[in-house]
């Protein structure tokens, strides 16, 4: 009897397989369903970054202006990568309501459908960055040795905004009140990472803050790699605390959502 | 093969669902309320490969949260599930289902929801649009497909997975006779091709078909287990149902067979709600009462005649200990019974956990068979010096059903029980009527104790001659004890005495008999408080 309980209660390798094929089945649909019955479908994806970075482009290059290099760019890099991040953290507790019918009915497990979701919002980044790039050729920037290192701060973004969708997720059921003290967050946070306004205006004795917050030393390190002129954010320790941050966070997320996932089925 | 241990599974239902983290922190400093409520208790149940198992009881009897803790959307509260291989539930057709995607896409869908791998699916993918028989609408929007063809969609996808283990869940209810043909049929092939099922229904003749074994859950307990021919007859046997049309044609068709009239002295002192200890459907009362007996078992000697007499038996509202009843203080505003007493080891016992039971001014109605009027006629009356001397020793009841008649009463040897209670251990109660040949089953006498709501009665109104001398012997012997208890207290002092207490409660072997001890050890201490303090 021990040595069958061992034995089943490991999925087999076969299954995990198939998990990860629901996932992307899953990514698929939300994605799909995201952008079905609109006239413009997909394209809804690249406008909303675009007219959000021509608002704010309008406000802060025409009637305000900042000095900066290639502004436009600055400013539409640190909006699509905000974007996901709100995207993906917000979506996360919707979607427990969405799936609930499912997730009382049919066992897999839990955090496929998060992962789904980032999936979608992370196929909607790489729409959007395509977009980013056809400016930047346009905008007469050229590519620097150092702009493969965007990659590296996707991932790295991307392993930080999963930890943070799972910790909150998982915690929703719980407390319904983490949706609307995280919408509040996140706009709390757009304006305090420098997303819209360069770094240089902001008083120095405040940097260590706004850098306490890693999500702006991806940003950073995003711009300094890609538009130039290079600098601290590029570093190896930059890399070291973001990604420890991002580790703590993906650890803490997901061992949070272990326990709490659990329970799913009862709380929703 | 599927093996379940010890599975417990408990519902909280709070009160008041806590969302917000506001009515978090408000609740931190209160007390915070739920339900328990008991879908499945030490559940042991073992499906080998290839069998086909039914489940079979009636509406939240815990079928379908079985189901669910086998597919592993729930977790057990208590206990160890082992599941060896895939499970493909049947629990609801079409739940993952998009109304927005393409039939093709929902295949995808659904298939990788049950566990199907994309190479599958493809491999399926011609026989379930085939046997759907939905070839025309295959890039039809879901949402377009009508109700019929989305189950039919639903039931080919899942026939279609591989899995080794199959849950059922009442599926069959929604089709039509076709539908249900269909589903009969893969189950025929399911069975052949040796995959295990578990097959949840209220379809019995489906149920005998296919079933291999059958399992009957009531409150969340299997009481039934068996080949599917006996236990869908003793099911049928048996409808015990919480549904109120069927409680009241029960209770129109128990007014027809019960042997027992109702008895009109109970509905003259029972007002409110009850309790009525270890009752049955041939010997009604006809009050608001829930039923309390030792086990919820239909096998017991006394189910078993209830069963025979009237085809089914009164249903257990609470599986307690009479003497030990999970109810708080003063709850209730009467307890009945009807010869249950005199089965008892430990009347005195009993009685009190009763009286703790009943609000002042609360009813304890007891009818108790009478010596000369039943088969005990050549034993002797139990003298009340050894119900004391049970009392005192804690005798404990036993845990199984109570088959003989642990005491012999006549009129006057209960009520003298009943006055050493109140003059001795000092219940609060007075005996309101005495009814000698019950005006129900005619075998016995009906005693009614009321229990006082304000002062201790002035004793000497109900002490009669005979008693008062039985009882004298005890005075003396707890005298003795006092005596004791002094001789500590005088020589070691208050704090010692409590210590003393302690030990000796934790020197008694088991827990029934520590509380009884502990219980006249504080009567007697009381007595001593208000001695001294009188004396000083």
């Amino acid at each position: 009897m021990s040595s069958y309980t061992e034995s089943c209660k490991r999925a087999s390798p076969a299954v995990r397989k198939n998990y990860v094929f629901l996932t992307l089945v899953m990514a698929v649909t939300d994605f799909k369903i995201k952008y079905d019955n609109s006239a413009l479908g997909y394209l809804w994806s690249l406008l909303k970054p675009l007219l959000m970075f021509g608002t704010l482009y309008l406000v802060f290059s025409v009637f305000i202006r900042w000095d900066v290099e290639n502004y436009k760019l600055y400013l539409l890099l640190g909006i699509i990568l905000w974007n996901f991040l709100s995207e993906v953290t917000l979506n996360s507790m919707v979607l427990l309501e969405g799936k609930a019918s499912i997730l009382k009915k049919v066992y897999f497990p839990r955090w496929i459908i998060v992962i789904a979701s980032s999936l979608t919002s992370l196929l909607t980044l790489l729409l959007n960055m395509v977009v980013f790039f056809i400016f930047f050729v346009f905008s007469g920037a050229h590519f620097q040795k150092s702009s493969w290192l965007l990659i590296v701060y996707l991932a790295e973004l991307y392993v930080l905004v999963v930890g943070l969708a799972l910790l909150l997720c998982a915690l929703y059921p719980k407390f319904r009140d983490i949706h609307h003290i995280w919408e509040v967050f996140v706009q709390l946070g757009f304006w305090a990472t420098p997303i819209i306004y360069p770094i240089a205006i902001v008083p120095a004795k405040f940097h260590k803050l706004i850098f306490l917050n890693p999500v702006a030393r991806i940003i950073q390190g995003c711009r300094q790699a890609l538009i130039g002129p290079g600098g601290e954010f590029m570093a190896f320790t930059n890399h070291v605390i973001i990604i420890s941050a991002a580790a703590c966070l993906f650890v803490v997320g997901l061992g949070m959502f272990n326990k709490l996932s659990r329970s799913f089925a009862e709380d929703l | 093969m599927i093996a379940l241990e010890g599975i417990n599974k408990i519902f909280r239902l709070p009160h008041d669902r806590k969302h917000t983290l506001r009515q978090r922190f408000v609740s931190i400093f209160q007390k915070s309320t739920y339900e328990e409520l008991y879908a499945l208790r030490d559940i042991n149940l073992k499906v080998s490969r290839g069998e086909f198992l039914g489940i079979i009881g009636k509406n939240g009897s815990g079928k379908s949260t079985l189901l669910k803790l086998v597919a592993k959307v729930l977790e057990p509260t208590s206990g160890t599930i082992c599941v060896d291989g895939n499970v493909a539930p049947f629990l609801e057709l079409g739940v993952g289902f998009q109304g927005d995607l393409t039939v093709k896409d929902n295949i995808s869908l659904y298939g990788a929801l049950l566990g199907m791998s994309r190479r599958e699916i493809d491999q399926k993918y011609d026989w379930i649009i085939d046997f759907s028989g939905l070839e025309r609408f295959v890039d039809a929007k879901l949402k377009n497909l009508s109700s019929g063809m989305q189950v039919r969609l639903g039931f080919s996808i899942t026939v279609s997975v591989e899995s080794p283990i199959l849950l059922v869940d009442e599926v069959l209810a929604v089709g039509d006779i076709d539908f249900q043909q269909k589903c009969y049929d893969s189950f025929e092939d399911f069975k052949k091709a040796g995959r295990t099922i578990l097959f949840v229904s209220h379809d019995l003749a489906a149920v005998e078909r296919f079933c291999d074994r059958v399992i009957l859950l009531e409150n969340g307990h299997i009481i039934k287990e068996g080949p599917a021919p006996e236990v869908s007859e003793f099911y049928r046997k048996v409808p015990i149902s919480n549904n109120i049309t069927e409680k009241k044609q029960m209770e129109s068709e128990q007014k027809l067979t019960m042997p027992f009239p109702e008895s009109a002295l109970a509905h003259k002192y029972c007002v409110g709600k009850g309790l009525e200890i270890g009752g049955s459907i041939f010997n009604p009362f006809g009050l608001n009462t829930l039923n309390v007996d030792i086990t919820d078992s239909m096998d017991t000697v006394f189910k078993q005649e209830e069963i025979r007499q009237c085809g089914r038996a009164l249903k257990v509202d609470i599986v307690a200990s009479g003497d030990d009843i999970p109810l708080p203080d003063e709850s209730q505003d009467f307890i009945v019974s009807s010869h249950v007493i005199e089965h008892f080891t430990n009347p005195i016992k009993a009685l009190i956990e009763w009286d703790r039971l009943i609000k002042p001014g609360g009813i304890i109605f007891m009818i108790v068979p009478h010596k000369e009027r039943t088969f005990d006629k050549e034993r002797e009356n139990t003298p009340l010096k050894h119900i004391i001397q049970d009392f005192k020793n804690g005798i404990p009841l036993p845990n199984n059903e109570l088959v003989g008649h642990e005491h012999v009463w006549i009129t006057e040897t209960f009520v003298e029980l009943i006055q050493y209670m109140i003059n001795v251990l000092e219940m609060k109660w007075q005996i309101v009527e005495v009814q000698d040949i019950d005006d129900k089953a005619g075998n016995g006498f009906t005693v009614v104790i009321r229990k006082l709501s304000l002062h201790t009665p002035d004793k000497s109104t109900y002490i009669q001659k005979s008693t008062y001398q039985e009882s004298l012997s005890y005075q003396n012997e707890l005298e003795a004890t006092r005596r004791e208890l002094q001789l500590i207290y005088n020589s070691h002092g208050w704090k010692l005495l409590k210590f003393y207490y302690k030990l000796r409660d934790k020197m008694l072997p088991n827990n029934t008999k520590r509380r009884a001890a502990a219980k006249f050890c504080w009567k007697t201490l009381n007595r001593i408080i208000s001695f001294f303090s009188r004396s000083g």
